[in-house]
């Protein structure tokens, strides 16, 4: 199959439903100013002037600052809805490969990043020493900060780092993640 | 593992951006005074008075109620499509013959089973099942949450072994494809889980 059935790029839901519900308002608006005019002058001919909006802004100069600063608003706001279509976005999961079987054509394994810091903070919470752990991770590495009231931090350092490797080569991912591990003296 | 808009949602933000961008600098090029060289009009000292005066031309109140109609269905057919949707598969047809009567078999009852059966394996907590395609040729997307010790190889053979062996003996075809998600169920933190021992 040529599509894929897991997603790997983020959907960009977050800025699209803030783009609709800004389509919404600006409907909302021009709705409720073109039926006002409508109304108050009770024929289909009815221009949309009158309101004290519309004789302010034709007071306005090209070089005035408010219409420079609305000028400046709406072109970082389009270039930043440019890039956020345009751009891939960081990728959410991780190819896990796996052996099919005589049932499936076809077999795909990922794991999601937010997996794989939790499998990493599981690993390193298993080793002595450890008072906390904290993990975050991409498609690429994941960063493991543990804290520790040990004084010499260095050999549980090792030792996480160890735990955590142990663990990520345990799972045959397509590309096994690097592991950083910072360790932070906690205060006992 | 649910279908989103994506590609919907990139061009809808492709287009508005590239409408917000021009609008801007448009904005921009008049207001440093870049256009009087092309139209006299348009100077940076000049007044909005010719935009402002398109708003006073007759029919201008009713062009605006349409525009807002068109943009209200464009805004909440946008944000009608933001909810994932599962996209199960349509009743499956079973029966050879479909002059002695129909079988029609629910795809969710069978995601169902599926869901149970990798539930009972080794540490899985949780397991969510999609079922698409037709019955000669049936999908299955998978959303596993297992424990954060559990052997996650272990887990993909049993899925791939047992469970879709199942599944496909229980279809009668092969299954075209499977998509596996392996999240890691939530736990409570380590102090909660510690077990005395007496």
């Amino acid at each position: 199959m040529s599509t894929r059935l897991l997603r790997k790029r983020p959907a960009r839901i977050g800025p699209a439903t803030l783009s609709a519900i800004v389509l919404l308002a600006l409907a909302v608006g021009l709705g409720w100013a073109g039926i006002a005019a409508l109304v108050a002058t009770g024929s289909a001919a009815a221009p949309l002037t009158g309101t004290s909006t519309a004789e302010a802004a034709g007071g306005l100069h090209w070089n005035s600052a408010l219409v420079i600063a609305v000028g400046v608003v709406l072109a970082l706001l389009g270039l930043v809805a440019l890039i956020l279509g345009l751009s891939p976005g960081a990728r959410r999961i991780l190819g896990v490969s796996a052996d099919g079987s005589d049932h499936i054509d076809d077999f795909e394994v990922a794991m999601p990043t937010s997996a794989l810091s939790q499998i990493a903070a599981a690993a390193a919470d298993g080793v002595d020493g450890v008072s906390g752990v904290k993990a975050s991770s991409n498609a690429k590495s994941t960063i493991v900060t543990f804290s520790t009231p040990i004084r010499d931090s260095e050999p549980i350092r090792a030792e996480v780092e160890a735990a955590v490797k142990d663990r990520f080569a345990a799972i045959s991912f397509d590309r096994t993640p690097a592991v950083k591990v910072q360790a932070r003296r906690s205060q006992s | 593992m649910r279908r989103t808009a994506a590609a919907a949602n990139r061009t809808g933000l492709i287009i508005l951006g590239l409408i917000a961008m021009a609008l801007g600098l448009a904005v921009l090029a008049i207001g440093f005074g870049l256009t009087a060289s092309i139209d006299p009009a348009l100077e940076a000292g000049a007044d909005l008075g010719p935009v402002a005066s398109v708003l006073a031309l007759p029919y201008s109140a009713l062009i605006a109620v349409i525009a807002a109609l068109i943009l209200a269905v464009i805004g909440l057919r946008w944000l009608s499509a933001q909810v994932p949707r599962k996209d199960f598969a349509k009743p499956f047809r079973m029966q050879a013959d479909s002059r002695t009567g129909l079988t029609t078999v629910n795809a969710e009852v069978i995601a169902e089973a599926v869901a149970a059966d990798l539930e009972s394996a080794d540490g899985v907590s949780d397991a969510q099942v999609i079922l698409r395609g037709t019955a000669r040729r049936p999908e299955l997307l998978i959303h596993v949450a297992a424990d954060e010790r559990a052997d996650i190889d272990a887990i993909i053979a049993d899925t791939a072994q047992r469970a879709a062996g199942n599944a496909s003996l229980a279809l009668g075809a092969p299954l075209s494809a499977v998509a596996l998600e392996i999240a890691i169920a939530r736990t409570r933190s380590r102090r909660q889980r510690t077990v005395n021992i007496q």
